[in-house]
Order: C-alpha cells, then sequence, then structure tokens
C-alpha cells in the first residue's frame, strides 16, 4: 500500500468530535473483524481524549496509515503533550496496541501520540 | 465549537423499593461522561440496596465512563449497597475484564 491510502483527518479539538473519529476508523477498517473494529476504536478514542484534555483549543489531526495487516495511527494536537496519564487509558494502550509512543515536535512543540496494531 | 449531535440515553426504572435500574442506550465516552455521572447520582438518592446499570445497549464504553461507573460504584459500596453492570457486548466485557472493575462492580450476567 501507498501513502496514498493515508486518510488525514482535521477536526475540532473538541470531545464531541470523537465519534466522527471513530466512524472514520471504522470505514477505514470495514474488512477487519468486529473485535478488532471495536478495539481500535477503544484506542483511538483513549488517545484522542487525551490530545483534546491537554491540547489548547486547536484542531485535532488524525493520520491513519493503513498496511497490509496493521495499521498506525498519529494523533497530534497543538499544545498538546499528550501524556496519557490515566492509568486505566495506558492499560489499553499497552494490551490492544503493538507499539505506542508520545513524540513532540521540534518544531512546532506540538504533542503527538503514534501507535499502531496489527490485524488479525 | 461543539457538534449538536444526540448523546446517549438514559431511563431509570425503580424495579422495586431496594433496586433502581438505570438503562443507558448509546456510546459512552469522555464526551457523555457528565450526563452518565448525572443519571447516576440521580438514581444513588433513590436507590435502596440494587443499583443496577443496564449497559446492554451500549455500544461503545472508553476509560473516562469507566471511572464514573466505578466512582458510583465505590459510593454505593460505601452505604453497603450493590452496584450491577449489566454487559453483553463481548468486545465490552474484554475491556472491562482488562480492569479491576469487578472488585466493586458485580457484572452480570
Amino acid at each position: 500500500m501507498t501513502s496514498d491510502s493515508h486518510v488525514r483527518l482535521t477536526l475540532p479539538a473538541d470531545a464531541s468530535f470523537l465519534t466522527v473519529c471513530r466512524a472514520a476508523l471504522s470505514g477505514i477498517l470495514a474488512d477487519a473483524g468486529d473485535d478488532e473494529v471495536e478495539e481500535s476504536k477503544l484506542v483511538l478514542s483513549e488517545v484522542c481524549a487525551a490530545a483534546v484534555a491537554h491540547g489548547d483549543g486547536g484542531d485535532l489531526r488524525v493520520e491513519f496509515r493503513p498496511t497490509a495487516g496493521a495499521i498506525e495511527i498519529v494523533v497530534s494536537a497543538p499544545g498538546a503533550e499528550t501524556i496519557l496519564d490515566d492509568p486505566v487509558a495506558r492499560e489499553v494502550m499497552d494490551r490492544l496496541t503493538s507499539r505506542w509512543s508520545v513524540d513532540r515536535d521540534a518544531g512546532d512543540g506540538n504533542g503527538s501520540v503514534t501507535f499502531a496494531r496489527r490485524l488479525r | 465549537m461543539e457538534r449538536n449531535t444526540a448523546g446517549p440515553t438514559f431511563t431509570q426504572t425503580e424495579v422495586d423499593e431496594s433496586a433502581t435500574i438505570v438503562h443507558v442506550q448509546g456510546e459512552l465516552d469522555i464526551d457523555s461522561a457528565d450526563a452518565l455521572r448525572d443519571a447516576l447520582e440521580a438514581a444513588e438518592k433513590s436507590v435502596g440496596t440494587i443499583l443496577r446499570l443496564d449497559a446492554s445497549d451500549v455500544t461503545f464504553l472508553d476509560s473516562t465512563a469507566l471511572g464514573v461507573i466505578l466512582a458510583s460504584a465505590q459510593r454505593m459500596q460505601e452505604r453497603g449497597a450493590r452496584f450491577e453492570l449489566v454487559c453483553t457486548s463481548p468486545s465490552i466485557r474484554r475491556i472491562l475484564d482488562m480492569t479491576l472493575i469487578s472488585r466493586t462492580v458485580h457484572l452480570l450476567p
């Protein structure tokens, strides 16, 4: 798959838009099983909720990078360190992703969370 | 900016003097956490010995909603009452099992 298959969403950093993020992911994972979709939606929702909570109210950006047998998602928001400080949220990340990391852009200082899941 | 979307709906039913059921339908996430907290706190006022949250029509549950449920369950436990959570979705059940919520919340079925 090429970068052409990447999907980028830019939405207001408001919790009421998380349902849109989840709906987008459901569409992208249309060929995956129900469990796969539900677990992926939970992970995405936890990360986006943290980004919204820690951000400065600017746009929330979500990039979906599907590859063969996996999906990588990057979530970023201005001003957000997007630190996943909730213990349950961290447990979700540890258990339901194959890898995840919190990064900070050296240029604009925006925080981001990148995570990946293998698709069964 | 906020989206004007329909959040979850809550229906409270008094079964008898001892039990109160709150049935919730829809998605429970950080956006609907306040509504969930309000519904549970309202039910706690009238509840006798059992507060049952019927989440069999919940299609999504995140850690914030889980925290709200746990807080209500702990308040019930302090009163010597029982908090029951009905969850029939296998994917949500797996998420609940990942946490230690079953120490405080009685999971049904």
